[in-house]
């Protein structure tokens, strides 16, 4: 292999280097921090917090309800997503590419709005499923109790599941379908080709989708806030919250909260090995060479028992809590049944023309989420060639930093940011949007280095070798030729960070002030007052702006 | 029982028809290559008799069974057919050894485990792959991958074997003796094959019979010498080998006359339906010239030395003939010589 | 063509980075130095009483920055459709250029809010105003409030011995129904009407984990009725009856009165002034004063020692404060502490409620938070 010229590794190492000192500001001294803060108190080392959080029992609690949850919907999660990813992907259901489409709704749909949606269909006592099924059963027990652990678990697994969707669909839509067609003449029927070669043959990418819904299950706050109070029942993302929340005139809710995110550390943690593990001898190159045409399986006479199994499942649990935000918040008050004269439009004006603060937050909100995908992007597309195209020492710490902030709970980083960067070691950020920008770019990291290094591996290196061999150096190729063969790739992985950017609200919770409000803790606060049709309006509103944004941005990139 | 026979078979994509009322039966026993630039159909064609496709129209038996009806709207699946299959891109399955990946067939029956055992072992042997059975498809060269992949057509001794251009990625001398095996393996076994390939000399090498397709249509079924000899179009001589094509006049029943700019040449050729003073194209392959020798002058504008034979462009006026001589002699780049136009053929002027 | 898309991803970059820097956000205005507070109480009343006096400023050494508008900064648990046109009204007629921006949030946000602040060094508030007196206990304990002049319109029951905070509003905890699903006659008259098995799985009340209101009426309830159980293991005797019945425990107190309203829950434990405000708005509810006494809560304002605007703070109380303030408090149907004025129509007066009210250690709310929240924990969730 030829070696590269001075001046070549002296351009790369300067870029490299300073998307690792970016990686290290935002990511690396914050986490170490936290752990640190945790047994240094006062300058001075104590065992103290440790004792404290672990001899609580409530925590105890929080931590089994965090594995319970968390494994309850990793199974229902990866069940749904790949049961539709099959049916989208591989069969010759009518519709396929709408009802694709309408599958990857609840992805836009933030998960705490998702669990006021719910609520308003799944009270036990006024939800409008449940109120149906009483009066249709003459009963008084609910179909279900939203604010049960089944409950949690159902909202969970229904907003979690796009993540194990999208990576089988992926999976199976690259997988040569010369594999099944090969299984089929060698005898084996339609069932028994799907048990004996799809299936192991996705197997890698349903488990690493069903390792994200794990992830995002544990660290979400949004939805065991909402449905999980009413009956006591904490995870231990509400219990820092609450650590947070009821910390009196001390610091010492927030050291106690940082040092049980340490629970949560372990936690992802596990995941994350796990990952390695499962998935480390079992990677195949099953993609296929050129373009083919699927293998669709015919479903024959059951075609329309699937078809209708899949509309009921998205009217049920897709379309439904989307129609009941926006019917809610059409309402003149709360609990007023959906008459005609009951509907106004008040809340949504309220929302848009009289209060100057929740303009203020969708301003926010908007700056915040375009300058963390884009600065998520660029740095993150640089890393990935790291991780990718190099063989340099040490990449996979750098791994290891990008992945740690995603895969713990955003209360955790938002509390690392505020122990880095409000004065203590360096610039005081608190009450400034840069504090949040930080936490945002740390936490969505991982969404931009593995979407670009996912678009990388497509990239053989011969079309860069080409660059270099018609006279480009490092950079240029990187401009002329890497960058243009990953946009594609880097506008999905921007609009990967863009949306859930957008609403955040298990960071911004403990990191706004006035002029910094977000839209999502905007909501929160709504909620948190009780102006409930007020907040079930600003919801529809984000929803209708994400799903349009979302639109745009795929149309005019393609 | 184990004849294909495909009759008036019509398939369309998108309104774009890959193939078009195509009418062939290979016979019990026979090597049946379908060849065809890309995108000519050859290969909806195998898919279709494997059962990957439906065809609109038409039926396909195996012997006189029907497997594939578009009228009668019947469609026996691809498992129920019993029969072999290669794929181009190998299709061995990655998360299985190489005997479990040549047993899977023979599972799907539930065949016990000692005849599996014994069945796998000959049909590894057959490929020339003993004692890889516990390897993975990783651990194996692109030819070991395809050799598995043609073990576990095997297999199941089916009585017929499609093969989806099975060699397209091996390399040249990998290749040459891959095609030998087949050829091999289909004698010994007796079994019918369906051959897909772009490559005419892979054709030419294996096959009893050759379908020579293009844009979806059978444009000549015979043998790979009469293909060769006497194709049944202009399409069919320009696919299949090198060939010259020179415009000419018919003049009598044994006679073209050919302009070539500065001078005129008469030449003999059988003119079959064409009548005197018609237009026509005369075909005529590089090793039907001889050189040294002729009523005809011609100028050695370039020549390739090609080890057995020694390619030569030659300007005879303004046209410009290819052809090939023995390597004994040598003409050199700007000589002149004298050249005749032996055996040749004759074809009606075409647009293009 | 390639070139262009990267350097549209850099101008992207660029604009983003900018619009960050020079958007709303950083508000340097607002930063502030926490000053330690070292101050004697009579030496800043002092100062206070001479601008309240002058009215202008006499002194540009005593106090520099007086001249010109002001912006403070208000944290409040106060009710959104109380404080925004109380502000706004302010806003709109103060004399002196001073705007009063807010930030609004459940009592135990806006304390979580002001310790991470003082952590960071930048207290961001200069007036705070919650439900729960105990709060400015503790801040006054730390020496972090700036004592100020009340109006002797106010009785002194409602101020801090030392200056240091005075009540702008007396909040009731009572019970509230649907009056959609509950007739008047069969409504819960009392605090154990509630333990009725009638309203079993349709009992609500706010959560102490969000709400000060909360906080102060466990401790009051507590009291009255008594706890059981020893260390970790200590419950509240009334809360666990409750428990037992099904009582459904809802975040801040709003969300009590959107969820009886809305019909979700029958009956609940809810604060007096939202109810008339659901009522106004047109929800189907009603407000029962307990007939062993409400939990009455005077809720103080304050401002805190780091504020660089006190003469503001101070104006801004003043207008809370005033007969003029009081009185529009009062059209947001909340009770005044100001005893001239009249409750609004049909409730009782203040003297009355207070006479009947049940007493709140506010002390041991102050010391015992933590102790307080898990015990409450234990008796509703936990407790067999």
């Amino acid at each position: 292999m030829r070696l590269p010229r001075r001046e070549e590794i002296s351009v790369s190492y300067l870029v490299l280097g300073a998307a690792i000192l970016v990686l290290v500001i935002l990511v690396a001294w914050p986490m170490l921090l936290l752990f640190v803060n945790t047994v240094i108190v006062d300058s001075e080392f104590t065992t103290r917090l440790w004792r404290e959080v672990f001899t609580r029992r409530q925590n105890y609690t929080a931590l089994r309800n965090t594995l319970y949850i968390g494994v309850l919907v990793t199974l229902g999660s990866t069940v749904i997503g790949s049961f539709f990813a099959w049916l989208v992907g591989r069969t010759d259901l009518p519709f396929k590419g709408a009802l694709k489409a309408l599958l990857m709704l609840p992805f836009l749909m933030p998960p705490f709005i998702g669990a006021i949606a719910w609520e308003t269909l799944l009270s036990p006592r006024s939800g409008y499923f449940n109120k149906a099924f009483m009066s249709l059963f003459h009963t008084t027990t609910p179909l279900l109790d939203v604010f049960s652990t089944w409950g949690i678990v159902m909202v969970e697994s229904i907003y979690f599941y796009p993540f194990v969707f999208i990576t089988v669909a992926g999976a199976l839509e690259r997988m040569d379908p010369t594999l099944e067609e090969a299984a089929r003449t060698a005898g084996a029927g339609m069932l028994k080709v799907m048990k004996d070669v799809t299936l192991p043959l996705v197997s890698p990418s349903i488990m690493a989708g069903a390792l994200l819904a794990f992830a995002a299950s544990i660290s979400n706050f949004g939805i065991p806030l909402f449905l999980g109070m009413e009956k006591g029942f904490f995870v231990l993302t509400t219990r820092i919250f609450i650590y947070i929340k009821t910390q009196s005139a001390s610091f010492e809710g927030l050291q106690l909260g940082a040092t049980l995110s340490v629970f949560l550390l372990l936690a992802s943690g596990t995941a994350i090995i796990l990952e390695g593990r499962l998935l480390g001898g079992r990677k195949y190159a099953i993609l296929a060479g050129k373009s083919m045409r699927p293998h669709i399986v015919e479903l024959g006479r059951w075609k329309p028992v699937f078809l209708a199994l899949c509309l009921v499942f998205l009217f049920v649990a897709v379309l439904a809590p989307i129609g009941s935000i926006y019917l809610v918040s059409l309402l003149k008050v709360y609990g007023q049944p959906v008459r005609w004269e009951n509907l106004t439009l008040n809340n949504y004006y309220h929302e848009l023309f009289k209060d100057s603060m929740i303009r203020g937050a969708l301003r926010n909100s908007l700056v915040l989420s375009v300058a963390a995908a884009t600065i998520v992007m660029i740095v993150g597309s640089v890393i990935a060639y790291v991780l990718v195209k190099t063989r340099i020492k040490g990449r996979k710490v750098v791994e290891f930093f990008v992945m740690l902030p995603y895969s713990i709970p955003g209360t955790v980083v938002a509390i690392a940011m505020l122990l880095a960067w409000t004065g203590k070691y360096g610039p005081n950020l608190y009450g400034t949007l840069w504090l949040i920008l930080a936490a945002y770019c740390a936490h969505f990291m991982a969404l931009g280095v593995k979407s670009a290094a996912a678009s990388l591996e497509q990239v053989h290196t011969s079309l860069e070798e080409a660059a270099r061999v018609s006279g480009a150096n490092w950079l240029k190729t990187f401009g002329d030729i890497v960058a243009p063969l990953i946009k594609p790739g880097l506008v999905a992985g921007w609009l990967l960070v863009f949306i859930p950017a957008f609403r955040e609200l298990t960071t911004s919770v403990l990191l706004v002030s006035t002029h910094t409000m977000t839209i999502g803790v905007a909501i929160y606060n709504r909620l948190e007052d009780g102006y409930f049709l007020l907040a079930t309006a600003m919801s529809g509103i984000i929803l209708l702006l994400v799903f349009v944004g979302n639109l745009v941005i795929t149309r005019v990139t393609r | 029982m184990s004849e294909v026979r495909l009759v008036n078979v019509t398939k369309t994509f998108d309104a774009v028809a890959a193939v078009r009322n195509l009418s062939v039966t290979i016979r019990d026993g026979e090597f049946v290559s379908l060849l065809g630039p890309s995108g000519c159909g050859k290969t909806t064609t195998l898919r279709m008799i494997a059962g990957f496709e439906r065809p609109d129209q038409g039926e396909i038996y195996f012997g006189d069974e029907v497997v594939s009806s578009g009228e009668k709207n019947i469609f026996l699946p691809p498992e129920k057919r019993k029969l072999g299959m290669v794929f181009q891109s190998y299709a061995v399955w990655p998360h299985m050894s190489v005997f479990d990946n040549v047993a899977y067939p023979l599972r799907v029956i539930k065949m016990n485990r000692g005849e599996v055992k014994e069945t796998v072992d000959h049909a590894l042997s057959l490929v020339k792959l003993e004692g890889l059975g516990s390897r993975y498809p990783h651990q194996l060269s692109g030819g070991q991958q395809q050799r598995v992949a043609l073990a576990r057509a095997l297999v199941m001794e089916p009585e017929v074997m499609l093969l989806d251009e099975p060699l397209s990625n091996l390399d040249a001398k990998l290749r040459e003796e891959m095609r030998f095996e087949i050829k091999d393996l289909q004698k010994r076994l007796g079994i019918t094959v369906i051959y897909v390939t772009h490559d005419q000399a892979e054709a030419m090498v294996m096959s009893d019979r050759t379908v020579v397709m293009n844009e979806g249509l059978a444009y000549q079924i015979d043998e790979p010498r009469k293909i060769y000899e006497q194709p049944a179009d202009r399409f069919v001589a320009d696919f299949i080998g090198l060939i010259n094509f020179v415009e000419c006049e018919v003049i009598d029943e044994r006679t073209v006359l050919l302009k070539d700019g500065t001078g005129v040449h008469k030449v003999e050729c059988g003119i079959g339906d064409f009548n005197k003073g018609e237009r026509a194209v005369l075909a005529i392959r590089p090793e039907n010239v001889s050189l040294g020798a002729g009523p005809i002058r011609g100028t050695i504008k370039r020549a390739v030395y090609l080890g057995n034979v020694l390619d030569y462009r030659i300007m005879m006026g303004k046209i410009e003939l290819r052809v090939q001589g023995e390597a004994g002699v040598i003409y050199n780049e700007g000589e002149e010589i004298d050249l005749a136009i032996g055996r040749c053929l004759l074809f009606p002027p075409q647009a293009c | 063509m390639k070139r262009a898309t990267v350097w549209l991803a850099l101008v992207a970059l660029l604009i983003t980075v900018t619009t960050v820097g020079c958007g709303p956000a950083p508000t340097p205005q607002v930063i502030k130095e926490t000053v330690p507070v070292e101050v004697t109480k009579e030496v800043v009343v002092e100062t206070t009483r001479e601008v309240v006096v002058t009215a202008t400023p006499v002194s540009p050494t005593a106090v520099p920055e007086q001249t010109g508008p002001a912006t403070i900064m208000l944290y409040t648990s106060v009710p959104e459709g109380v404080v925004v046109p109380l502000v706004e009204k302010f806003n709109a007629e103060n004399s002196s250029d001073i705007t009063v921006e807010y930030y609004r949030a459940g009592s135990n946000s806006i304390i979580s809010k002001i310790t991470t602040e003082l952590i960071v060094g930048r207290v961001q508030a200069d007036v705070i105003w919650v439900a729960d007196p105990a709060y400015p206990m503790s801040l006054k304990k730390m020496g972090l409030l700036m004592p100020y002049e009340t109006p002797a319109s106010i009785p002194d029951q409602f101020k801090d011995p030392d200056g240091y905070f005075c009540a702008g509003r007396v909040i009731n905890m009572g019970l509230a129904y649907n009056t959609n699903l509950v007739s008047a006659e069969e409504a819960p008259k009392d605090w154990e009407d509630l333990l009725d098995p009638k309203w079993k799985g349709n009992v609500g009340l706010g959560s102490p984990l969000f709400s000060g209101t909360a906080i102060d009426a466990y401790q009051a309830l507590r009291d009255k009725f008594g706890t059981e159980g020893e260390q970790s293991s200590k419950y509240a005797v009334y809360f666990k009856k409750l428990a037992d019945n099904g009582a459904v425990v809802v975040s801040g107190q709003e969300d009590v009165i959107r969820k009886i309203a809305s019909g979700d829950l029958k009956v609940g434990m809810a604060v007096d002034f939202m109810v008339r405000q659901q009522i106004d708005a047109g929800g189907p509810i009603a407000f029962v004063y307990p007939e062993s006494g409400a939990v009455a809560i005077a809720s103080p304002l304050a401002i805190l020692a780091s504020t660089d605007e006190p003469e503001a703070a101070q104006e801004f109380i003043d207008f809370c404060l005033s007969q003029a303030g009081q009185e529009f408090l009062v059209q947001l149907r909340v009770l005044s502490v100001n005893l001239d004025i009249a409750p609004p129509e049909g409730v009782p007066t203040v003297p009355e409620i207070l006479a009947n009210a049940i007493p709140i250690d506010f002390e041991n709310i102050e010391k015992n938070r933590d102790g307080l929240l898990q015990e409450f924990e234990y008796g509703m969730f936990m407790a067999p």
